[in-house]
């Protein structure tokens, strides 16, 4: 019996399965993404391409192997909803009192961020001034909707406004590696794609928005053990140029420590690669609000229409 | 269940008086001695390579500035370029080597035109050496276990198809029509290659894909080839080796039909982490299927346990068994394994860990090398009809590779668990990274052991062959010397 | 006699055969990348912003090359430059009375200055 033409088309249609499912779908699916708008700013397209220089680090990114100690993708456990002050007005006892009633609220209900003590003082000897400093702020933490928007309505009557919170929550995120989760629409315009899958170094998805310096980028590829002693981040030594002063110092020498400085007579230039590189790093963000990664973003929120934007940006999830 | 099955080769093989085999196997080892001993020469030269940039990676967590100097030497390119050679340089160049010898036992034919095989194995080493130098000349394309650039590539890809031509010829021209399973194995994997690599070169390195379609198509590639691929020959020769070497019947085939069933209807879905910026269906679908690879791997664990009759493989006399034996156990490790940790619960601890490293360096180390060693220590002296000249050295190189795989695997994979267990926690990161490092360092003794055991395998491997091939030409010169004596007596 | 082609043309067969199936993937790729491929992402941009340029550039020509009023209150006009040099040209001939009323020319064509307070600050 000849089981050959079986065998083969056993193979085939086995392998045409696994490939439909993940080339010919993803790039159905993946493939036809466009770029989305980040929740509150309807015309801002997320993401955008990359500036030219950072465009050229991507490639020495790539050419350099940094993908395989540093992922490029956070994750995240869930989301909790904050509520926060956004204006306290000028009675502030009735607004305490409200907060310390819904710390005494039956345990789904919604936590209290601050320290009950500190909210107790505050209602004794009125030094509230400082507790309802820095608005908006937030003072509560809910786990579910109704929780939350109860506890709004009871700051609401006591004469404050408030702001619901989306947060979302994890331990790459408690690290301060980003924000929100990484999602496929933050690689839109990569290529190659490089999500990493090590973290022998620190992840670098929010890269930029960590150190948004260039300059400090350029002095860790230099000598990486100079911020971070003990980093067994191998120095790129090869990306930069250690040659004698000319007329006079090159304004893009590095300034460096006296431990890794070049002798006297000599200083430290970045290679354009280097320079790339560091650009790159220093575009590396992955912090917009989308519709399916949302976060509420403080800096923007809009103290008048409390509850409306709250809305908007809790539907959004 | 058919243990009596009456047409197995085995039967055949180990008793050619009662039937006589359509064409001699030391006829067929002869077509098939030159290919060989190109490939498998290749790979274990290739194999020292991996292990020599292996080592130079491994020590640079003994001392981040170790040759840091050198663009060509930076952690970044030596990494993908060991496990370039390792992975095209030998476990596929010896696996085809392994799978055209078995292909034409197991047909009882002579290897179809074998000086074609020759120059695809050259082309084929010629592509891996131009992509290991792009590697490291910082010409990597960016997708793991693909880093060769497009002109390598184009090059391997032709090597390979050449190969495999005359591997599906081969098998096409068998004599005896009766397939026993390792050739379902065999036969299947000689397609697989070409098609998962042409999808990926094409699509990652020609047509492009958008963002993160191109890590999806990545993924697939990389499963395919580690898991699907490797296991393909892997199992064939476990299959095929085990009741060959014991001199007894494979427990059962249809069990080891649905082994063949299960790895390339489930084990092609894998490769997607759990935690991938994808849409959600992908990962879910990886974890079921990876899950579903623990059948695959009982299914062949039973059949080889009822095939030794629960003896255990590693303490069996034969060195070629031993070999096999580790490589057993190192796939089902590694299939379990890879199921646990393919468990979302499980994973968001595992990933970006070095755990996952380890497993995979089990996977090439452990299982598939293993396998590859002992049906090399088995095929070679059959081509050559002569013993390994450091017979010795088979079985320290034995104890070396196992104690090394031990020595390498295990501490990168404790220091993995507990690099993942700190990651759950708002720790700093500084403090995570430093706690891997005595893990990486232990890891080091487990390369070098490795690598060790890597030179024994090069001395003997060459040894032989330079034994043989000196006995010809010292043959052929006395022939030629002995035939102007006879001339110049005549007149 | 007829052996011999049959067997060249069975040859051809595997040779084809066994390629087309070691490339049959490969065909399905290039199918898939012509039928599903979408253009690049910002390739829409690329044509809206090529015809504003382009409209932008035919404005500019359009006017570079005819009249038309800038200030019709002021009397302030463009017209073409070889018209305007020619002008120039005219007006030079006689540098003095061309110098007379330049400055006078350069007022009516510049926006007047907002005028000063009535009152000096006490600051100067």
């Amino acid at each position: 019996m000849n089981y050959g033409p079986l065998i083969f088309l056993a193979a085939f249609f086995a392998l045409a399965g696994s490939w439909s499912g993940f080339v010919l779908t993803p790039q159905l699916q993946i493939g036809r993404l466009q770029q989305t708008n980040t929740i509150g700013n309807p015309t801002a397209a997320y993401p955008v391409a990359r500036p030219g220089l950072a465009q050229q680090g991507l490639d020495v990114y790539r050419a350099n192997g940094c993908a395989y100690c540093h992922s490029q993708q956070v994750g995240q456990t869930g989301t909790v909803l904050e509520i926060a002050l956004t204006d306290a007005g000028t009675n502030h006892p009735p607004i305490i009192a409200a907060l310390l009633k819904l710390a005494a609220a039956p345990a789904d209900g919604p936590t209290v961020l601050t320290a009950l003590p500190q909210l107790e003082a505050a209602r004794t000897n009125g030094g509230s001034a400082m507790l309802l400093d820095g608005l908006p702020k937030a003072f509560l933490r809910s786990s579910s909707r109704e929780g939350a928007n109860a506890a709004i309505k009871a700051l609401y009557a006591a004469g404050a406004k408030a702001q619901l919170w989306i947060v979302p929550v994890g331990p790459d995120l408690a690290r301060g590696w980003g924000s929100r989760r990484t999602v496929a629409e933050d690689f839109l315009f990569e290529a190659p794609v490089m999500p990493g899958s090590q973290r022998v170094g620190p992840d670098l998805a929010n890269m930029g928005t960590r150190q948004p310096n260039v300059n400090l980028h350029l002095l860790h590829l230099y000598a990486p053990q100079l911020q971070m002693k003990g980093s067994t981040m191998p120095p790129y030594r090869f990306l930069f140029e250690r040659r004698k002063i000319g007329l006079e110092p090159s304004p893009e020498a590095l300034v460096l420590p006296a431990e890794v400085a070049p002798p006297a007579g000599y200083e430290v230039v970045p290679k354009p690669p280097a320079r790339a590189l560091a650009a790159y790093l220093a575009s590396l963000r992955a912090d917009a609000p989308l519709f399916n990664a949302p976060l509420t973003v403080p800096a923007s929120a809009t103290p008048a229409t409390s509850t409306n934007a709250a809305t908007t940006a809790a539907s959004a999830k | 269940m058919n243990p009596n099955h009456p047409k197995s080769p085995f039967i055949i093989h180990n008793s050619s008086f009662n039937l006589p085999p359509s064409v001699a196997p030391d006829v067929i080892d002869a077509s098939c001695r030159l290919p060989l001993v190109v490939l498998f020469l290749s790979a274990a030269v290739w194999l020292l390579t991996a292990s020599a940039f292996g080592l130079i990676a491994s020590i640079k967590f003994h001392a981040p500035g170790f040759l840091a100097d050198s663009a060509w030497l930076t952690y970044g390119r030596v990494r993908p370029a060991a496990v370039n050679a390792m992975l095209y340089g030998f476990c596929l160049q010896a696996g085809l080597g392994v799978a055209l010898w078995m292909l034409a036992r197991l047909g009882r034919t002579t290897l179809a035109a074998p000086w074609m095989v020759i120059v695809g194995a050259l082309c084929w080493n010629l592509g891996v050496a131009a992509g290991v130098v792009g590697i490291l000349g910082g010409g990597s394309t960016g997708f793991e276990n693909l880093e060769m650039p497009a002109y390598a590539a184009a090059l391997v890809f032709l090597g390979y198809l050449m190969m495999a031509f005359w591997g599906v010829l081969t098998f096409h021209q068998r004599r005896e029509r009766q397939l026993y399973v390792s050739q379902w194995f065999l036969f299947a994997a000689l397609f697989w290659f070409p098609w998962i690599y042409s999808t990926a070169n094409l699509v990652l390195q020609g047509f492009g894909a958008r963002g993160m379609a191109q890590a999806v198509i990545a993924w697939w590639y990389s499963d395919n080839l580690l898991v699907v691929w490797l296991a393909l020959v892997g199992l064939a020769a476990i299959f095929y080796f085990v009741p060959k070497l014991l001199n007894r019947e494979l427990h059962s085939r249809y069990l080891a039909l649905m082994a063949f069933w299960m790895l390339i209807l489930f084990a092609s879905w894998g490769g997607i982490p759990a935690s991938a910026p994808v849409p959600a269906w992908m990962p879910t679908l990886s974890v079921v299927t990876t899950v579903l690879g623990v059948i695959t791997v009982i299914a062949v664990f039973v059949n080889v346990f009822r095939t030794t009759g629960g003896k255990c493989l590693m303490r069996m006399s034969n060195p070629s068994l031993k070999f096999i034996g580790a490589g057993l156990a190192s796939f089902v490790v590694v299939g379990f394994a890879s199921a646990v940790t393919a468990l979302p619960a499980v994973n968001q601890v595992t990933q970006f860990t070095w755990f996952t490293i380890g497993k995979g360096l089990l996977n090439f180390y452990g299982f598939f090398a293993m396998v590859i060693f002992g049906a090399i220590y088995y095929i070679v002296p059959q081509l050559m009809g002569q013993e390994f000249p450091f017979p010795k050295l088979v079985r320290a190189h034995f104890f070396t590779a196992a104690l090394g795989v031990l020595l390498f695997a295990v501490p990168l994979a404790v220091g993995g668990i507990a690099q993942g267990l700190k990651l759950q926690h708002a720790v700093i990161f500084a403090d995570i990274a430093k706690g891997t490092l005595p893990f990486l360092r232990a890891s080091t003794v487990g390369d070098l052991m490795m690598a060790l055991g890597h030179v024994m395998f090069l001395v003997n491997l060459g040894g032989l062959v330079f034994q043989f091939y000196r006995g010809r030409a010292l043959s052929a010169w006395a022939e030629a010397t002995a035939e102007i004596k006879t001339a110049e007596a005549r007149p | 006699m007829s052996s011999q082609p049959a067997r060249e043309r069975t040859g051809l067969a595997y040779v084809i055969g066994i390629l087309g199936s070691l490339l049959i993937v490969a065909a399905l790729v290039w199918a898939m990348q012509r039928y599903t491929q979408q253009p690049p992402l910002g390739q829409d941009r690329v044509v809206v912003r090529k015809k504003a340029l382009a409209d932008l550039r035919a404005t500019e020509v359009g006017e570079l090359a005819s009249y038309g009023w800038l200030d019709q209150p002021k009397g302030v006009v463009r017209l073409p430059i070889a018209d305007a040099m020619q002008l120039a040209l005219r007006d030079w001939q006689n540098p003095a009375a061309a110098r007379s009323n330049l400055i006078a020319r350069v007022e009516k064509a510049t926006a007047a200055p907002p005028a000063a307070p009535a009152k000096p600050s006490a600051f100067e």
